[in-house]
């Protein structure tokens, strides 16, 4: 389980907007940081999953899954996120059945900018596969296969 | 899919450069940053191994986590733009462990995985991973039931 850091103290990305001033705190994650850990991080609340039989009675118009039922809340916006690490189901999709994969690799490789000039970059990615059967928006059981990009 | 310039900055995000997604659909709460993909390959837990690849893939670069998940920059907030990867969990297997999430049940395993990817934005930005030197933060393949799977 990794380090939760959520300080915002020491962000130098410009300020929200005044349209968005409910995000002026907004908490700034490394991907592999935010999704990789969900221990002691204050203001998160992660979900039971179970969901009451009205939501599958409600029958919307797609076959889309539906979001993870653990939720996390950062600044005020809550978000349909399920974390990775050991122990921790990392599937985004709820009411999911099969196999899942998790990736989080680091590596380089080099960018062609607009101008034509080229730089060396780094990448870190939490990339994730999900295939199997899901209840779906319709209440539905479907199969398919997903990645988490 | 993440890019830093020069080192990785994970607290101020001052080195991140690019953030390549597929969004959150509907915002904020809906499906996080997952979208349906084409048939793969099987995952065995018995070794360990899966494979996830696709081509030409539809997401937007929101430039930084921050903006990816708050949408304060710009505008646009985003810029269109698609990616194409390559991942493989190639084993060994290092260790297994049951489910503890509340709500799910399933088995996880530890293993490693190697990835190739691509990508490029509407604004003419491009970049291709070099294949060797990957490292393999965290990898993990499973069988898992949640939701009413798991009652």
């Amino acid at each position: 389980m990794r380090e939760f850091d959520l300080d915002p103290r020491g962000w130098d990305l410009p300020p929200p907007t005044a349209a968005h001033a409910h995000h002026r705190h907004s908490y700034l994650l490394s991907r592999r940081r935010f999704l990789g850990s969900m221990a002691g991080a204050a203001g998160i609340a992660a979900g039971a999953g179970l969901l009451p039989v009205s939501a599958l009675a409600a029958k919307p118009s797609n076959a889309a899954p539906k979001p993870t039922a653990q939720q996390v809340t950062l600044n005020g916006v809550t978000f349909s996120l399920a974390f990775f690490g050991p122990g921790v189901d990392p599937s985004s999709i709820g009411d999911f059945n099969g196999f899942v994969a998790v990736a989080d690799v680091q590596g380089n490789g080099t960018a062609t900018n607009p101008d034509g000039s080229t730089e060396p970059l780094l990448f870190d990615t939490d990339m994730r596969l999900m295939s199997g059967v899901y209840v779906g928006q319709d209440g539905a059981v479907h199969k398919g296969t997903f990645g988490f990009v | 899919m993440d890019l830093y310039r020069g080192q990785y900055d994970f607290k101020n995000f001052s080195t991140q450069v690019h953030d390549f997604d597929p969004g959150i659909n509907p915002y904020p709460g809906g499906l996080f940053w997952t979208v349906p993909i084409g048939p793969q390959d099987h995952v065995n837990l018995g070794r360990g191994t899966a494979r996830m690849h696709a081509a030409n893939m539809a997401v937007q670069d929101f430039f930084d986590i921050p903006n990816a998940l708050f949408r304060f920059e710009g505008p646009p907030a985003s810029v269109d733009a698609t990616c194409s990867f390559d991942i493989h969990w190639t084993g060994p297997v290092t260790s297994r462990g049951r489910v503890k999430t509340p709500g799910s049940t399933g088995e996880l395993v530890m293993t490693a995985a190697t990835m190739t990817w691509s990508a490029s934005n509407s604004q003419g930005f491009r970049f291709v991973s070099n294949p060797s030197g990957t490292t393999s933060v965290f990898a993990q393949v499973g069988k898992i039931s949640n939701g009413v799977f798991a009652e």
